[in-house]
């Protein structure tokens, strides 16, 4: 009987590692395709006629702050420096508890306006907004609300007072390129179907040099956690958010940096407080909400690295982060299981979501399963380690090309790295991945489907940044 | 299980161990060369930086700049494509970024470092963006003797290379622009932002039958027909976009819209008042902007209405808006026990926003 399951156990992982390694192998193509389709069309507008013209769609960025007051100067500073004809700072204040609103009223000449604020989407008080008195100032619109505990409800908020029909949602602490808002908002222009959103590359500023919230020199992170993590970065965005842009498959556009359509996101209901990974969440809802009014949408990704970010440098805030996740894709896929080969949601129904659970959201468990048996079956059975260890060899391997391709293409296209050094490094991390990082990982994806079933309460992690290096500071 | 696990030893883990050798020492190799590679091409890149800034500069004189081309040509890796490539993107960016009557000057330059060769090599080329890469030289150098090579693209099956050379076209001879009326295929939003920022740099004369155009039975084309008679101030067709707010397509008669605004063509107000009801939000949006600058007592009242009906959501701050603009002292008498369109009053009072 042992014998049995055993056997149908083994056969399952089997074809489900079979399909995993086809599944990766034609998204790698899709990706090469999708990257060669971008390079060769994007100079088809150049930024430059952009810039000029009146007949572009103005954008709103959404940026909310919680006790940012160390740095939300520089911040905000640094987003009024983006290039675009037509574009407004929706910065919102969560209810910090710090002097983050003190510092933006008087280093912005801000003063509270009688804004009338339409609660388009539900939220939590909002306590007042304000302009500046400086026509310098005029892109900047501080919204000041009570904190929901939500990053969700402050976005939403941002959303509320925006005034330009695309938005931007990043987080305030984000240092965005100089040409970020053209680049998200050219596929808007140029689609030939409704373009509901867009999304590109973030990258780890963890060691990246920053003087007044701008990025003066792009360094590779210094610390293990971060190294992996670029890894992750890499291939995530480069190549799988490529290869299902490709297909209009995408279900994830990152809250760090993604621009969407204000009337599509509104109508889907904004951003879901109660949701631990909000911006997988409203790209599902905005999916439904396009099919079912039956109307042809994309949802496109720039294989550019338009945003940096700090990441988590230790693995305590990096299993807190992971768990978060884990916790929000386990909520979006439950919350949404109608979607599940139902013919209305086409291939977000067939294809996207089943991937989704099936590679996103089984494989820890499988991966924990895998374990337990192997430990089982060295004290009870008599397992063919000679047969296993092929087996592990040839999908290691496979990992291992996957992630090389990706560092390849980014290096080629991008020359994100400054050096051969910091390639062997990234090599090296990736050779040594999967014992060192992957159980991390493993372990808090685990952690976070346990905190789902047993319904913990949500709780917003407040990360402990490491700050950057100041350009000062090197020179 | 067995053949499984026989074909994996001899087939697979092999080609995917020897795949992974390959991959990691291209990739290492790969960076290795460029960085060997990277401070020559710096070198030459800040050398012909500042080559072609002190050339731009210079008062033209042919002898002078024929002399010191050749002899820069010789300090620099010139026969290699690179070099060419840097010679030809600082050239463009020069021209993009510089005002003033400096394209004889680029064009002489173009010429005597060879790069017309080098463009036609691009449109030649097989591959499509490569072609819409020469013809995008030639299109912002303003480079009159590549219009032969444009011409045969302009029937090319390939949608990109067909926009890309009517695009040059245009650029090249702006007289051309009559042409587009024989246009099949839909303008997009994209192609109309290149055309009017060609026009806006060009300074071209009106298209002769831009009369014909808003009659086309190609919907981009009227669209951009309206668009060309706001940005040429063209008072003389007024009729027939006001024939066109009622037209089918729900983008044509946004465009009408608009120009009634532009062209203060005050014969619309009633009609837009008329048409209101049966336009989406984004229309309704259009007809405030332009009643705001049109309207008169009329609109006043219609919008006043709207206001009391407890008109949509969505909207109701633009009309606040709209009517502001068409009487600032209106609100003085008038919605004082409404709190909520007091509220936007107060709003659309503020001048921060």
């Amino acid at each position: 009987m042992l014998d049995t399951t055993l056997n149908i156990y083994a056969y399952f992982v089997g074809v489900f590692s079979l399909t995993y390694i086809i599944s990766y192998t034609i998204l790698a193509l899709l990706s090469y395709y999708a990257i060669k389709k971008y390079l060769n069309t994007q100079y088809f507008i150049p930024n430059n006629v952009i810039i000029k013209s009146n007949h572009i769609p103005g954008v709103s960025v959404v940026a909310p702050a919680f006790n940012e007051g160390a740095t939300v100067v520089y911040n905000v500073k640094s987003l009024l420096s983006l290039t675009y004809p037509k574009f407004e700072i929706v910065l919102v204040n969560d209810g910090s508890s710090d002097d983050t609103l003190e510092k933006l009223i008087k280093e912005f000449e801000l003063i509270k306006v009688d804004f009338y604020y339409e609660e388009k989407i539900k939220t939590s008080l909002v306590r007042g907004h304000y302009k500046s008195t400086n026509p310098l100032y005029s892109k900047l619109l501080v919204v000041d609300k009570e904190n929901a505990k939500s990053k969700a409800d402050a976005s939403n908020a941002g959303i509320n007072s925006s005034k330009y029909p695309l938005f931007l949602c990043t987080d305030v602490d984000c240092i965005l390129k100089n040409d970020t808002i053209i680049k998200l908002a050219k596929p808007f222009i140029e689609g030939k179907k409704r373009v509901i959103a867009t999304g590109a590359g973030i990258r780890i500023s963890n060691s990246c040099e920053v003087k007044d919230g701008f990025l003066v020199k792009i360094h590779f992170p210094k610390g293990w956690y971060p190294r992996f993590q670029e890894l992750e970065y890499v291939r995530a965005f480069l190549f799988g958010r490529m290869a299902w842009s490709q297909i209009n498959g995408l279900l994830l556009v990152s809250g760090g940096l993604g621009m969407f359509d204000k009337e599509v996101a509104v109508a889907a209901g904004g951003y879901f407080h109660k949701s631990l990974g909000e911006d997988m969440e409203l790209i599902t809802r905005m999916r439904k909400y396009m099919y079912d009014n039956k109307l042809p949408f994309s949802i496109q990704y720039i294989p550019e690295s338009l945003c940096w970010t700090e990441v988590p440098a230790t693995k305590e805030v990096l299993i807190r982060q992971r768990v978060r996740w884990a916790r929000g894709l386990i909520q979006t896929l439950y919350f949404h299981k109608n979607i599940f080969f139902n013919p209305k949601y086409g291939k977000t129904a067939f294809l996207i979501f089943p991937y989704f659970f099936l590679f996103e959201f089984l494989i820890p468990i499988l991966e924990l399963i895998g374990i337990i048996i192997l430990i089982f079956s060295f004290f009870i059975l008599d397992l063919d380690y000679h047969n296993f260890l092929y087996m592990s060899s040839a999908v290691y391997l496979f990992y291992l090309i996957i992630t090389f391709i990706s560092i390849l293409l980014d290096d080629i296209i991008y020359k994100n790295y400054a050096n051969t050094k910091e390639i062997i490094i990234l090599v090296l991390m990736a050779i040594i991945e999967p014992f060192c990082y992957h159980p991390v990982n493993v372990y808090a994806s685990l952690k976070g489907y346990y905190h789902f079933v047993r319904q913990k309460e949500l709780k917003w992690g407040n990360m402990q940044r490491q700050g950057f290096n100041t350009a000062t500071k090197q020179n | 299980m067995d053949v499984l696990v026989y074909y994996l030893i001899l087939i697979i883990l092999p080609i995917l161990a020897c795949g992974l050798f390959l991959l990691i020492s291209f990739l290492v190799i790969n960076r290795f060369i460029y960085d060997l590679f990277r401070p020559k091409y710096e070198a030459a890149k800040s050398e012909i930086d500042s080559f072609l800034t002190i050339m731009i500069f210079s008062p033209f004189d042919e002898t002078f700049f024929k002399s010191e081309i050749e002899q820069f040509k010789k300090t620099i890796p010139f026969e290699k494509k690179w070099c060419k490539k840097i010679i030809m993107n600082e050239i463009i960016f020069l021209k993009s970024n510089l005002k003033g009557d400096v394209t004889t000057t680029f064009q002489f330059l173009y010429e005597q470092f060879g790069l017309f060769e080098y463009t036609q090599k691009l449109i030649k080329s097989r591959r499509f963006y490569l072609k819409c890469m020469g013809m995008f030289q030639l299109e912002t150098l303003e480079y009159k003797k590549g219009y032969p090579f444009i011409v045969p693209l302009l029937s090319h099956k390939n949608r990109n290379i067909k926009s890309s050379a009517f695009l040059t076209l245009i650029s090249l001879n702006p007289n051309k622009l009559e042409s587009l009326i024989d246009f099949s295929h839909q303008i997009t939003i994209a192609e109309e932002i290149n055309i009017i920022d060609i026009l806006h740099q060009k300074k071209t004369k009106i298209p002769s039958n831009l009369s014909q155009w808003i009659k086309s039975e190609n919907v981009s084309i009227i669209k951009l027909g309206i668009k060309l008679m706001v940005f040429y101030n063209y008072n003389n067709d007024n009729e027939t976009i006001i024939k066109l707010l009622k037209h089918e397509d729900k983008s044509v008669r946004n465009e009408a819209i608009i120009a009634a605004k532009f062209l203060y063509i005050y014969e619309t107000e009633h009609l837009l008042i008329e048409q209101f009801k049966h336009e989406d939000t984004q229309n309704k949006l259009e007809i405030f902007n332009t009643l705001s600058g049109i309207g008169t007592t009329d609109s006043e009242h219609f919008i006043a209405q709207l206001l009391k009906n407890k008109t949509d959501e969505n909207i109701k701050l633009e009309a606040v808006y709209c009517l502001n603009k068409i009487n600032p002292n209106y609100f003085e008498k008038h919605f004082l026990d409404n709190e909520d369109v007091k509220k936007m009053v107060k709003h659309v009072k503020t001048p921060y926003l």
